[in-house]
């Protein structure tokens, strides 16, 4: 141990302060000496309750000397529940004093202690700002924790209250100050202390209007919080309520005259409350999405439809082809008209390969022919004419002349036939075959083949 | 599925999109662009986005209250009962089991077992929490057994979200605020409830000035 320079009274304390740092940090936390027989000899303890650091905290131990814990609580930003903000009404009424001490020494011509006090009162003035400072950060921090440092509701909503008192406390305080403050600046300029006069404005009265305007800030978010810690009291206290009524009341069913108000709050109108306001959604897929996930999607969507009836195959069907051919006369009734048809056919083409190219007329066919005959002559010349040309023979109508004072033709008298290609190879497909049958029923007639042969 | 998509089909299914439950789509909807399409959207189907509270849970509303809307508030109102039992008894259990300064708000976690330990420590509460009557619990059931039931009864009612790794606990959604609110027009209507000259302790000692 160095030997200490006892010119100073300041020095062996924080000396020791410094060397027992360890006991002064537990006793900033808690009591220390508890155990009498050990404190007793401690020499750590026993030198800092000498130099008054610690004070004997009733019959159980010794606490850090509260200044002591006050400044290590500043430095340190430490900020216990229940913190009370500094008072500073105190040095408010000290401002005023020392301003009348020091007009009465300078009328007396006591310069030097004059001076002195104009010291104090700097001295005030910047403890208050530092104490306003200091109160307002504390303010501020508790805030924006929103008194995270407790841990009940209860314990909450009182810190809550006593925080809103301090700074209603120090609301007040701050109007005072700012009384005492403008009447000794005044007074201060009229005599001539300039200098006392500016420290003034600089340090308090500038600082003022900030001061003030951050405090009420701080307390109206303080109420903010007392409301909504009502409101959780006030839910807690409906859950509880109608848990009971719900309980005692199995009669109970609801509000028999709800006095609804014209405009009825959202929740009333949510969907838990009244049931949906629109019907559900109904999503389907769309078929010709060829997304992959898409696809097995409606593949389960499939797989999940209830099972359709199962019904007979049906039976199979013969392919429909389509004939190259139209087949008209191939349910042809054998009639004698149609026999006399097919001879006119089988005559048109034999007629077409020995005289050339001129076509055979339907009536001087007509004329050789016993069948034809018995049918009357328009008759015959209308049904050749258009029966003819579905087997592909070419069938011109020979018009009588228009009637006198008229440009059109209004009806004929003849038609010319000429065999096509295509109506060749048709008749023997089809008439041809009648006009076979109907020779070997009817020798007479001239045979087809006969005809046809080139 | 887009964000949005899944927003407005958690919203049209008459969820409540909170913090707790819906983290990703409550977080779109505080972003005013997103509100604006999404209000856009129910806007179209005549239905407007509303907020239980300035910081509450999003959800849907008509957009006019018609006079078939004030009819089925007012059929619900009397028979409130079915809307409130037996969530509000359950509530209520979970909050004396929470301990004496409880608050159930939306994001209070809340752990079975301790839950249940503390409804077996406690007589009164026991027997309480015995005579809820939770659908499929047979008569006999242990308090724990209960406990468990009416945890996943929050869950089922959208009143509570399974906090994810399996540890039994559950966070409580912003549905409970709803609950609140309609607490409120309830009291307001009910002698039984909002019995003016029970003033809660609480709220005596609180200062005038808080009143403002």
């Amino acid at each position: 141990m160095s030997k200490p320079d006892w010119s100073s009274p300041l020095k062996p304390v924080f000396a020791a302060l410094s060397r027992h740092v360890d006991v002064v940090e537990v006793a900033l936390r808690e009591l220390v000496g508890v155990d009498g027989e050990v404190a007793a000899t401690d020499p750590a303890i026993r030198s800092l309750r000498e130099l008054n650091v610690l004070r004997p905290a009733g019959e159980r131990g010794y606490r850090l000397h509260s200044r002591l814990r006050e400044f290590a609580n500043d430095v340190l930003q430490i900020h216990p529940a229940y913190q009370s903000l500094t008072g500073i009404g105190q040095l408010v009424e000290q401002i005023p004093m020392v301003w009348n001490e020091l007009d009465d020494l300078r009328v007396a011509g006591d310069f030097k202690q004059a001076d002195e006090a104009a010291g104090q009162i700097e001295q005030d003035a910047f403890d208050i700002s530092d104490m306003v400072e200091r109160n307002l950060r504390l303010l501020g921090l508790l805030l924006s924790t929103r008194f995270g440092n407790v841990t009940s509701l209860a314990a909450k909503s009182s810190q809550n209250r006593y925080y809103q008192r301090q700074s209603e406390l120090m609301s007040n305080d701050l109007a005072r100050l700012s009384r005492a403050v403008e009447r000794v600046e005044g007074e201060a300029r009229e005599r001539g202390l300039q200098a006392l006069a500016a420290m003034l404005r600089n340090t308090i009265q500038g600082q003022l209007p900030r001061w003030t305007q951050t405090l009420s800030q701080y307390q109206s978010q303080i109420r903010r919080e007392l409301f909504s810690m009502r409101e959780i009291e006030r839910k807690n206290v409906l859950l509880a309520r109608t848990a009971m009524l719900l309980r005692q009341n199995p009669a109970w069913r609801g509000i028999e005259e709800p006095a609804l108000s014209e405009d009825l709050p959202a929740f009333l109108l949510s969907k838990p409350f009244i049931g949906a306001p629109i019907p559900p959604l109904r999503i389907h897929v769309d078929p010709l999405d060829d997304d992959r996930s898409m696809k097995e999607l409606m593949r389960d969507e499939v797989h999940s439809l209830p099972k359709a009836p199962v019904a007979a195959p049906p039976a199979k069907k013969a392919p429909r082809i389509k004939r190259a051919d139209p087949k008209p006369a191939r349910s042809a009734p054998e009639t004698p008209a149609m026999r006399s048809l097919a001879r006119l056919a089988a005559a048109a083409i034999a007629h077409a390969k020995t005289e050339g190219a001129t076509s055979l007329s339907v009536m001087d066919w007509r004329a050789g022919d016993a069948a034809a005959r018995s049918m009357a002559p328009a008759l015959w010349l209308a049904f050749a004419a258009s029966a003819l040309r579905p087997y592909k023979f070419r069938v011109v109508l020979v018009a009588d002349p228009a009637a006198p004072g008229e440009r059109f033709c209004h009806t004929f008298s003849d038609a010319l036939v000429a065999p096509t290609p295509d109506a060749i190879v048709l008749f023997k497909r089809t008439l041809g075959r009648q006009v076979g049958k109907a020779q070997r029923q009817s020798p007479p007639a001239a045979p087809v083949e006969a005809i046809l042969a080139p | 599925m887009s964000k949005l998509a899944s927003t407005l089909k958690s919203l049209l299914a008459g969820e409540f999109i909170c913090p707790v439950a819906h983290p990703a789509s409550y977080d779109m909807l505080i972003e005013e662009e997103h509100r604006a399409a999404a209000e856009a959207w129910v806007g179209q189907l005549g239905l407007r986005l509303v907020r239980l509270s300035e910081e509450g849970a999003f959800f849907l509303a008509p957009e006019v209250a018609d006079a078939e809307a004030r009819s089925a508030v007012r059929d619900s109102l009397r028979n409130v009962r079915a809307t409130l039992s037996p969530v509000v008894p359950v509530l209520e259990a979970i909050r004396q089991a929470q301990g004496q300064d409880a608050h159930l708000q939306p994001g209070l976690t809340l752990w079975e077992s301790e839950l249940a330990e503390r409804v077996r420590l406690t007589p009164a509460l026991e027997q309480q929490v015995m005579e809820l009557a939770l659908s499929g619990l047979r008569l006999d059931a242990s308090s724990n057994d209960r406990m468990s039931r009416m945890l996943e009864f929050l869950v089922k009612e959208r009143y509570a979200v399974p906090v994810p790794n399996d540890s039994r606990g559950y966070k409580l959604t912003g549905k409970i605020e709803f609950l609140y609110a309609v607490l409120d027009v309830i009291a307001e209507n009910t002698e039984l409830i909002s019995d003016a000259s029970v003033v809660d302790q609480e709220q005596m000692r609180l200062p005038e000035a808080a009143k403002e």
